[in-house]
């Protein structure tokens, strides 16, 4: 699978690019040669919502995620490249790439410190596709690395999503969001790029899946 | 009230002209080598995550990269200032997270601006203080010899800054293995990461009052002869290979 990572200025672009080529995945770079041809899109992790959806919106990201979607390519997303996919978030002020109605909410406050960093396991909590069986298994009570102070909130999405997506669930104060596949939207609240074998075993689980 | 998290055991590689040293109240003390190399090493034994810190003038960021590139464990960078073209070079080069000290006391509104670019996640900021005459005082400057005020007071200002956690770092017992100051923990409110650096002495993190440690002995000298041997304690690595 060929992706083309969005290098966002302020992202970890280059640990995925890491990662990617660690599992021998081919890639561009959005910044350098957006007119490759690629089967996924890869939105990196780290950074602040507003400043990430102003720089979609400079580059012509925001349209380039979307006219991609509608041609059925898949597009992952990673921690903050997540959470972009959503309508909004409480980060920020303006509105995600809307893939996903639905809006990311700063972790609640509790036992557990906010923002939520460290290796933490997860659990497999919907599994409703049989291409997500592997994935769903081999990572049910695996530990990932987070760096997050917002999720996505499994109550907060639309229908069609909480009848239809496998998910990954974390727990900081409450269950959120930790992985999902729905349509051809996978996202990761964890870093996988930054989990070692378990990060590069759902990288490969899920381009099988979505091959 | 402990957290319901595992405690995080954190490699401090501190980095002195391009070489790696334990050091000794920050000063360079014993050689350790190749920070690529300990990287790497640290990486293949499931490190749970990296800090980086250059006590002193930090190199080009192609040095950086080079050791950046061989990290498979989450990293943080320390000693960059907040400089955000710098600081998104850092992040471009495959850093995770930005360590801040001084900027926390002489600059803290470059730190909101900081967290407006890269998230308050990403932000770690670093308490450095000595103990002196029983008391705790903060300290900045290239030498860490400046006194700002007592820490106790000091991290109070604090939580008003946008971050995602904060390393208190004893430079009094860095080194030493005497022991952590587990006493500042009860005098420290923070809803933040609380990490200890400074004085571990491998001692059990079970029941551990704060979320974690930075420290380099437990990671850097070696069993009873503290033979200088990157090896990450078993017990915490993270499941790191097939």
């Amino acid at each position: 699978m060929k992706f083309m990572i969005v290098d966002f200025p302020q992202s970890n672009f280059v640990s995925v690019k890491y990662w990617l080529q660690r599992n021998r995945q081919q890639f561009s770079l959005f910044s350098q040669q957006r007119n490759d041809p690629f089967d996924a899109i890869l939105l990196p992790g780290v950074g602040s919502f507003d400043f990430a959806v102003e720089h979609m919106q400079q580059q012509g990201i925001d349209q380039f995620v979307r006219d991609s979607v509608d041609e059925g390519k898949l597009v992952m997303g990673i921690c903050l490249g997540m959470q972009l996919m959503f309508s909004s978030s409480e980060e920020g002020e303006k509105s995600g790439l809307g893939l996903l109605s639905g809006k990311v909410k700063r972790l609640d406050t509790g036992l557990c410190k906010v923002p939520n960093i460290g290796w933490r396991a997860v659990t497999a909590q919907h599994n409703r596709n049989a291409s997500w069986d592997s994935v769903l298994t081999s990572s049910n009570n695996r530990q990932f690395y987070f760096m997050h102070g917002y999720a996505a909130h499994f109550e907060d999405l639309e229908t069609s999503f909480t009848t239809m997506a496998d998910t990954l669930t974390g727990s900081c104060n409450g269950d959120f969001i930790a992985a999902f596949s729905y349509k051809n939207l996978v996202g990761f609240q964890f870093h996988p790029e930054k989990s070692y074998i378990a990060g590069d075993t759902i990288l490969q689980q899920v381009i099988e899946a979505h091959a | 009230m402990h957290s319901p998290n595992p405690v995080r055991l954190i490699a401090k590689v501190s980095i002195f002209n391009g070489v790696a040293f334990q050091t000794r109240q920050y000063q360079p003390q014993i050689y350790l080598g190749d920070p690529i190399n300990i990287c790497n090493v640290l990486s293949d034994q499931g490190c749970q995550e990296i800090n980086l810190v250059f006590p002193h003038a930090p190199p080009g960021l192609d040095k950086i990269a080079r050791i950046l590139s061989v990290s498979r464990a989450p990293t943080a960078v320390g000693g960059y200032g907040t400089d955000i073209k710098t600081i998104e070079n850092l992040m471009n080069s495959g850093a995770e997270k930005i360590i801040i000290s001084d900027s926390l006391w002489f600059n803290p509104r470059s730190i909101e601006k900081l967290a407006d670019h890269i998230g308050d996640q990403a932000i770690s900021c670093s308490v450095d203080y000595r103990v002196k005459n029983g008391k705790r005082l903060v300290v900045a400057g290239p030498n860490r010899d400046q006194e700002i005020g007592q820490l106790e007071e000091l991290v109070q200002s604090l939580p008003s800054l946008r971050f995602g956690e904060i390393i208190l770092s004893c430079i009094s017992s860095d080194g030493s293995r005497s022991g952590l100051d587990l006493d500042i923990v009860s005098s420290v409110s923070t809803t933040k990461s609380l990490l200890l650096s400074g004085g571990y002495n491998d001692e059990s993190l079970e029941n551990f009052s704060a979320d974690g440690v930075v420290c380099s002995t437990a990671m850097f000298l070696y069993g009873g002869l503290n033979a200088p041997l990157t090896h990450y304690p078993n017990q915490y690595r993270v499941n790191a290979s097939v």
